[in-house]
Formats: structure tokens, sequence, C-alpha cells
């Protein structure tokens, strides 16, 4: 028979034996409910992404055989002069519509977090133009812009202002897009924004205006600082959505006038699906890819001089 | 030791083999019926989808064990079509039978995309000379046709009779019959027609590509690349000739750009006086105008008396699955009466030589009255040039001249820096 302390040894393995299998028991289980998630990001994401990581190191042309191809592409992109052109109008749209943007959306969440009567309408007419479909605000926006008979050249022509040749003079088919990024001003950038100004606590700014703070002073030290997480978020999707207009280029203008409107992935898409360049298609996503990490990376790291957290936690 | 478990394994597999022989006896057994696709754009929308609903009737009921689906792929233009197919094809779908247009047969050959149908296995046995030669030497390849011809057609001028009558001027046929309608006569013309305080305009430019710029070009006596493919002609004399002019009309503001025109159908509007286009906008725009008189004319003669001509036609994958009934539905839609049927819809003039000189379809008392003019085109067309990497020339080529339409650049400048963008794409 086993003395004492053998049994009580072996009783504690058990025990310890059993935890053991209960703690890999949970494990299992909590992977089990999120295998779905698993299998549709290794499906639709993950696996895409590397196939296309590969496919850009071949010649691929969907219906051609893939050929290995090494840096082909890469050094192909470095000497194509449509890829600068494509690059350079696509920056210069991102670092003029994105801080537009997010300063319009914010202004309009300061001025529907007002208390006034219909304000709940307001809210919700201003998001209507997210909803209508991408190429529908297209076509309704070329009409808009057409030259002759255009809105917008109807109004220029009231106030004695000459007309502009929106999307057929090659100096104003950038600013035209950067307007029509403005439309969708009231959508769910705005939403979170208000989402944001609700978490303001009314007593900071309550306390600021017996301190005697302005508007202005009570938006800078109190309001500013709050909701200066959300700005960040808002600043990198902006950023990131910028950089992969394609629907409406494509539909209003096709890049031109003579490729002044050369969006990167309408550029991208051309290469992909009507010149069945697929493998060079994937390399300029890659490039996409790396430029949007190193922009995303370098927000991030400017973040430190300027959005608070609240309890100081990064 | 056999367990009473082992049993019913063994009964439960010998069921599953017994389900699944019996499966292939029954499937073998009805695959007496066959159901081909045939994949089409369909560019003449309603009335071509109604239109082949009909003859695919009339095919199955000589056929009762050939079933056709039609497969919409909504484009909005042939290359678009073609990109579909190929998207389709990555996934291991062919249709049976597909629409083919010219733009993108250099592609489809290339990858080996399309069966002979005048060899092998697929041949149709069709002869030749029933249809037009430009339409037949277009989808040749190698001493090889690759499509069937369905469609031809040519490119002329549509003018708002109308508006020429108020404007007391001899009307472009008029001018063609003495002679004299030439391109200085054209420029003459939309100068006096315009009136931009009513917002009338005397003509749209022909700088869409390839439609009105191509078929310009080739009117100057000038072409897109040189004889053998290998590089751009975009910096010889005509072609230089071609874009100068067409800046002319441009810059002294009686022709409007076509890219503001595409949305508001102008001409359908009243408000252009000519305009340059292929047969098929006689159903598709003339449909519409019901407020003035319209007719249509030869294109202005420059160097030559030259138009484009294009065709579209009917191809068999070389991976469709069941090509044998795929022919003989396309033996079906080639014959005379289908393809009288079909160019009733308007939209096409038929590759077939009898029924597009057939005076059914040259209607010489309807609208427009000088339809004529596109058939008599034919004998002074000319093919674009066919190459893999179409897409991109044009690409380069609309860009390339959009300069010269804004008045950036000179038509000698563009034309240097077109070539030697369309010569590096053609090197690959």
């Amino acid at each position: 028979m086993a003395t004492l302390s053998e049994s009580t040894r072996a009783l504690t393995r058990r025990e310890a034996v059993r935890r053991f299998h209960a703690r890999h028991r949970e494990a299992l289980f909590g992977f089990l409910f999120i295998s779905p998630w698993i299998v549709g990001f290794l499906v639709f994401t993950a696996g895409p992404m590397i196939a296309s990581l590969l496919l850009s190191f071949t010649d691929w042309s969907i219906l051609g055989t893939a050929h290995w191809v090494g840096m082909r592409n890469y050094t192909h992109l470095v000497h194509d002069s449509l890829f600068w052109t494509a690059m350079r109008v696509t920056f210069i749209f991102s670092a003029i519509s994105v801080p537009l943007d997010v300063l319009a959306s914010l202004l309009l969440a300061l001025l529907l977090s007002q208390r006034f009567r219909g304000r709940a309408l307001f809210r919700a007419f201003f998001y209507l133009p997210e909803l209508v479909p991408a190429v529908a605000t297209s076509i309704l926006w070329i009409w808009a812009y057409n030259t002759h008979f255009g809105i917008f050249n109807y109004l220029l022509s009231l106030f004695g202002l000459p007309q502009v040749a929106w999307l057929e003079n090659s100096s104003w088919v950038i600013p035209s897009f950067i307007i029509l990024s403005l439309w969708t001003s009231g959508g769910s950038r705005m939403i979170i924004f208000l989402a944001g100004l609700q978490t303001v606590p009314r007593e900071l700014l309550e306390a600021a205006h017996l301190d005697g703070a302005g508007v202005w002073a009570r938006f800078r030290y109190v309001t500013f600082p709050m909701i200066s997480p959300i700005l960040l978020f808002n600043l990198i999707l902006t950023t990131i959505g910028a950089f992969q207009v394609f629907t409406s280029p494509y539909v209003m203008t096709g890049g031109g006038p003579g490729n002044a409107s050369l969006f990167y992935v309408l550029y991208l898409y051309r290469n992909a699906f009507q010149y069945s360049l697929m493998g060079y298609a994937s390399a300029l996503a890659w490039v996409l890819f790396l430029v949007l990490l190193i922009f995303t990376i370098l927000q991030f790291r400017m973040m430190r001089k300027w959005v608070y957290y609240e309890g100081e936690v990064r | 030791m056999i367990h009473r478990k082992h049993l019913v394994f063994a009964g439960a597999l010998a069921s599953v083999v017994a389900a699944s022989v019996f499966a292939v006896v029954a499937t073998a057994a009805q695959n007496q019926n066959v159901t081909i696709t045939y994949a089409t754009p369909a560019g003449g929308g309603q009335p071509e989808i109604k239109l082949y609903d009909t003859l695919i009737k009339q095919f199955e009921k000589l056929h009762p064990n050939i079933t056709v689906k039609q497969d919409i792929v909504p484009a909005t233009s042939d290359p678009q079509f073609w990109q579909k197919l190929q998207v389709k094809a990555a996934a291991n779908q062919y249709p049976d039978l597909t629409y083919v247009h010219y733009s993108w047969f250099p592609q489809a050959v290339q990858y080996n995309y399309l069966s002979p149908l005048d060899s092998g296995s697929t041949n149709a046995n069709v002869n030749k000379n029933a249809f037009f030669n430009t339409t037949i030497q277009q989808f040749t390849n190698k001493g090889h046709l690759y499509a069937l011809p369905r469609e031809t057609s040519t490119i002329a001028l549509y003018y708002n009779a109308s508006m020429f009558v108020r404007a007391h001027l001899k009307t472009p046929n008029q001018y063609a019959a003495a002679g004299k309608w030439t391109w200085n006569t054209y420029r003459q013309v939309a100068q006096k027609l315009t009136n931009a305080k009513a917002h009338q305009w005397g003509a749209i430019a022909p700088v869409d590509v390839p439609y009105g710029l191509f078929s310009t070009i080739y009117s100057f006596g000038g072409s897109i690349l040189n004889a053998d493919n290998t590089k751009s002609a975009f910096d010889t004399a005509p072609d230089i000739a071609a874009l100068s002019f067409l800046r002319s009309i441009i810059a002294n503001k009686s022709a409007v750009l076509p890219a503001q025109n595409a949305k508001l159908n102008l001409f359908a509007n009243g408000k252009i006086g000519m305009y340059i286009s292929g047969y098929w906008d006689i159903a598709l725009t003339g449909g519409s105008i019901k407020t003035f008189k319209w007719d249509v004319a030869p294109l202005p003669r420059g160097k030559m008396n030259l138009t484009r001509v294009a065709s579209g036609g009917y191809g068999i994958p070389a991976k469709a699955a069941h090509p044998q009934e795929a022919l003989e539905f396309l033996r079906f839609l080639e014959t005379r009466q289908s393809v009288q049927y079909l160019a009733k819809l308007g939209l096409i003039i038929p590759a077939l030589k009898t029924v597009a000189e057939s005076p059914t379809f040259l209607q010489p008392h309807g609208v427009p009255a000088h339809r004529s003019v596109f058939i008599a085109a034919l004998k002074h067309g000319k093919l674009d040039p066919e190459i893999p990497q179409w897409s991109q020339m044009v690409d380069a080529i609309t860009s390339g001249t959009d300069p010269i339409w804004t008045g950036k650049q000179t038509p000698a400048q563009a034309g240097k820096s077109i070539a030697s963008q369309v010569n590096s794409i053609l090197k690959g």
C-alpha cells in the first residue's frame, strides 16, 4: 500500500493533469468559436494576399501560364512613367482632400452636436449622400460638372464669373474630384465624430466656461484633446480611402484628360483587367500597400505629439 | 472476430457504392439532353435578347435534344465583355458559343481561347465568299478562321437635316453628289451652323478613339501603325495633318468634345449639326429623335475616300464543354433566315452579303433615307490594326491626344509623344 505522501503526490499530479486539460479545453473551445472568422480571414483575406504577393513575381495574364520573373515587375514599375503619374495624382488628391474631408466632418459634427429643433432630421439628411451608390453619384456629378449645361457653371455665370471646364481641363479635374469627396462629409466619419463629442465630459466644459474660456479656448483645450483619438482614427481611415479612390474617376473621366486624373487604383485596374498584366498589377497593389503602411506608421508615430488618451495608456 | 458494427459498416459501404453506380448509369442515360450556353454582351439590349430567344426557340424545335441558354454578360464596352470572359476562364467556365469582337480577337487567339472554324472537329463548312471579305480577314489568323462574322459596321456622318434647312445650307449628301464634300467644306459648314448663344454647335469633334479619330486619320491618308504592326504611325505627316485639322475645328469652337456629348445625347436633343458614328446609332440614337429630320451622309473626303470598318462574330472556345452542339447552333445562326431576322433589329449590317445587299435591308423609303451610305462605304473600308496590346494602345492614344484638344501641345509634339509610347507598348 502507498504511503500517505505518495498518494497525496499522486492526487496532486492527477489534479494538475486535470487542470492542464481543462485549460487546454477552454482554449480549444475558444478557437472553435472564432474558427468561422479565422477560416474566412485565411480564405478571403490572408490567402489572396499571399497569392497576389507570389503573383507579383510572375508574368501571369489570366489565360496564360505564370512564369517566375523575379523582381522584373518591380524594376519595370520604377521606370514606368504612368506609375509615377498615378502616384502623383493620388498623392496630390489625398494631400488636399484628406484634411478638408476630416475638417468638414468635424465641423458638421460640432454643429450637429448643438441642441436645436429638428437636429435628428438634419443628421439624417446630411447622412443621405453616403447612401447613394458611388456610380449613381458619379453620373450625377458628371451632369453637374458639364461645361455647357452643368449647374456649377450656371451658378458661376449668375455671378458673372468665367466658366470652368471642370472635367475637361487638366488643371481643374483634380479639384473637381476633391469637391466631389466633400459630398459625403456628413457620412460615417461625421457620425463617429458625433459619438466622440458626446463623450467629452460636460463638467470639464462647464469648469472651463466658469474660468472664463471662450468658445475657441474651450474647443482648443478641452474638446480637441478629448476627441483626438477619434481624430487620429478618422485621419488614418480617410487617408487609406483617399489612396484607393476608383469608382468616380473610372466613371467620370476614365483617367483623362491626358492622364490628369489617372488615380492609382484606376491604373492598377487597367493593368489587371484591360491589359491582362496580372503580375504587374499585383506588384502595383503591393507597392500601394507599402506606401499606405509607411503613412500609417508615420501617423502613429506623430500621434504621441498631439493625441491625448485618458489614463495616458498608449 | 467479426462484430456487429463491422457488419453495419460493410452494409453502409455497399449501399453507397450501389447508389453511386446507379447515379452514374442514370446520368449517362440522361446525357442525351445537352444544354449549351451562348455568351453575349447583348449590346442591343432587351430587343436583342428577345430576338435571340425567338431564334433559340426555332433552333430547339429542330434539335429537340439541345437546349440553349443565353448567358448575358453585362458590359458597357466590348473590351469589358472580354475581361469578364477571361475572369470566367480563370474559374474554368467557358461558354459553348460566344460573341467575338475584333478588338479583343488578337488576344483571344494569342491565348488559344478559340477553336478554328474552318478545319478540325469544329469545321463549320461555311462558304467564306458569302461574307464581306473584310469581315473574314478580320477573324483570320495565320490562315485559319477563328470566328464566323455576324455583323460589320462602317462609319459615316449623321446630320440634323432640319438645322441645315434653317441655315439655308446644302446638305452633306448634296455636296457629296456634286463631288464637293471635303473636310474643308465640313469645317465651313460646321462654323456656319454654330451659334454659341443658343448652345448649338456645328459638329461633335470626331476625336473619340477608335471610331471618330481612326476614321478621320484614314481619310487623311494616314494609318495607326505601319504595315507590319511594329511601329506607330502617329508621327507621320498624314496623321499629324488629321490631328491639326481636328484641333482647328475645336479651337474655332464649332465642334464640341465627344465626352460631354456622351452623357447628354446632344445630337438627339437637336444641339448638334453633324456627328460621325457607326451604323448602330441609327437604332440607338435615331430611335429617340422626334423633333427634327435627320439623315446620314458619307464621311468627308480627305486625301482618300476611306472609312473605318469593323466586325463582330461568333466563336467557339477551345475548352467549350459541348463544341459539336455549339457548332449546330452556329450553323443555324448563320442561315439566311436567321441573319435576316437579326438584321431587323437595325443595329447591325449583316456580314452575309446577300442579306446586306437585299432591298428589304436597304429600305430606301425608311429613315434615314440614305442608309445605303453605310453599305457603299464597305467598299472603301480600312481595318484597324489587330494587335494583342489593343487596349494599351487605345489608352495611350486617348491620353496622348487630349493635350492637343486642350491646346497644351501642338499636333506634331503630341504625335511624336504618342508614337514613342505606342512603340514601347508594342515592344512589350
